[in-house]
């Protein structure tokens, strides 16, 4: 078993890692939870470990998007702000135009509904289509179809707005 | 010809499709040219997709070494030891504090023995006459076991004075709930301190009354301490409950009935009745009349003690009595 949880763990951490990543918006933390959900399957060797490591991981990152809100309010509670939504954090050390850029992705993705988003994301985390299923709650036999929506919708959403961007500087 | 649907091509690309699935879409991208646009078209897309989301992704990510990862979860493990260790050890400490409290307190309460001329016997004494109310729930005697009593002891009895020489009196020490079977079996079984004497294998009489048992005649309510309580010595009662009413029926001298009323902890009431033993056996017996078999008589009883002319009836909780008789029989002068 521990053999096998080593091999699980070289070739899953990672998908883990942007799994998480994709949940939580943070990369060390994202990594901590990575390390947290594998050591947790050390104690419980887990029959099914891919589903296992990955509906541990959903529940992590859920206690955490929790926990975050929880601090959200605490603090504007504290400084008697309007509760603002946690929004994915950019690096402070990176250029405008990768700002531009990723923030150019995010206005693309917050076009989609929710359950087309959370597929993408999920299929972009490594997730396969019965993975995708069982955390998205959607049928197997849908995952393909809602998928094949998702991107394109994504990249008509970014060209649009990049035509738009043209545009006006036009 | 049917041409593949625009997911099956996707979960093709994705290779989310069986073997068997990929032969057929492969046969038949190989003789179809739109087919095989759309696959293009679609890995384009898949790919562009790709690349936008690898912008909002997390940094390049390299796996800490699973041996550093077994040596934290090594550590956790001790970590998790150690503190339910500590638990445990608080847990244990606290549970031998609350045993040596209560042994301690159940030392306490360990039947004192009897000091030589604390009692004595009277072999010959007026034998104690029962008034004879068969109950459907006294046990009997006859049945209760006759030695071994072990009979709890409060630490502090409340203040006892020496009986009048010619007014034998009655005392009862602070009635504690217990077990009230084996304490009742125990305390008919025991020789009871009545006054000044000892009375070896006494006779109980335990018949049921009524919640409020009544109190025919005419009494007068007296306050000891205003100095008008009648002049039978001691008032007989149940040291440390609260006294609620002292009532007293004048008779010639010393031969005054009282009743005492008082509360348990619980609310419940006890009443002590004493003096003359054909006054107060009439007193019990039409109080048995009053209250007949009703629920609430099964609840509480009466026990009456006679020692020569003189009674005592003790009203109160069936629960409770076994206990209060108990109590009678600890009775210990200072």
């Amino acid at each position: 078993m521990g053999e096998e949880l080593e091999e699980l763990y070289r070739t899953t951490y990672t998908t883990v890692v942007r799994f998480l990543y994709r949940k939580v918006w943070d990369a060390d933390r994202a990594h901590d939870l990575a390390q947290e959900v594998f050591m947790r399957a050390m104690h419980h060797r887990p029959e099914k470990p891919r589903a296992w490591l990955f509906a541990v991981a959903a529940n992590l990152a859920r206690d955490e998007a929790r926990a975050a809100v929880r601090r959200k309010r605490h603090l504007t509670l504290l400084k008697d702000d309007p509760i603002v939504q946690p929004s994915i954090p950019l690096p402070a050390d990176e250029s405008m135009e990768v700002d531009e850029r990723r923030a150019k992705v995010d206005e693309a993705l917050a076009t989609l509904t929710k359950r087309d988003r959370e597929v993408l994301l999920l299929w972009d985390a490594g997730l396969n289509y019965p993975e995708i299923a069982g955390q998205s709650g959607l049928a197997l036999g849908a995952v393909g179809t809602t998928l094949a929506r998702a991107r394109r919708r994504l990249i008509e959403a970014h060209d649009r707005m990049e035509q738009e961007r043209r545009a006006a500087h036009s | 010809m049917r041409h593949i649907p625009e997911d099956e091509l996707h979960a093709y690309l994705d290779q989310a499709l069986s073997r068997s699935q990929c032969v057929e879409i492969e046969r038949h991208l190989s003789r179809c040219p739109r087919c095989q646009l759309e696959r293009d078209t679609i890995a384009a897309l898949r790919d562009r997709t790709t690349e936008l989301l690898a912008r909002i992704g997390p940094p390049p990510i390299i796996a800490p070494p699973f041996g550093q990862l077994q040596e934290r979860a090594a550590s956790r493990r001790l970590e998790a030891r150690h503190r339910w260790l500590v638990r445990s050890g608080w847990a244990a400490s606290v549970a031998v504090a609350l045993f040596s409290g209560w042994a301690v307190n159940g030392a306490r309460h360990e039947p004192a023995p009897v000091l030589p001329g604390d009692v004595r016997t009277i072999p010959a004494a007026p034998a104690p006459v029962a008034v004879s109310h068969p109950s459907p729930i006294a046990p009997a005697p006859a049945a209760a076991p006759r030695n071994s009593v072990a009979i709890a002891r409060p630490r502090s009895l409340t203040r006892a004075t020496a009986p009048a020489p010619e007014a034998p009196s009655f005392e009862f020490a602070r009635t504690v709930e217990t077990d009230p079977e084996t304490t009742f079996e125990a305390a008919q079984s025991a020789s009871v301190t009545f006054g000044s004497a000892q009375l070896e294998d006494p006779e109980f009489v335990i018949q049921p009354v009524g919640a409020d048992p009544g109190l025919r005649g005419l009494w007068r309510t007296f306050i000891p301490e205003n100095g008008n309580a009648p002049a039978t010595g001691e008032i007989p009662l149940v040291p440390g409950l609260a006294v609620v009413q002292m009532r007293v029926q004048p008779g010639s001298t010393g031969n005054d009935v009282t009743a005492v009323d008082q509360l348990m902890d619980s609310g419940e009431l006890v009443r002590t009745i004493a003096g003359p033993a054909t006054q107060v056996a009439h007193l019990v017996e039409a109080d048995l009349a009053d209250t007949g078999n009703s629920a609430e008589s099964s609840r509480r009883l009466t026990v009456t003690v006679r020692q020569g002319d003189r009674m005592v009836a003790v009203s109160g909780p069936s629960q409770a009595m076994g206990s209060l008789l108990a109590r009678v029989n600890s009775r210990r002068r200072y």
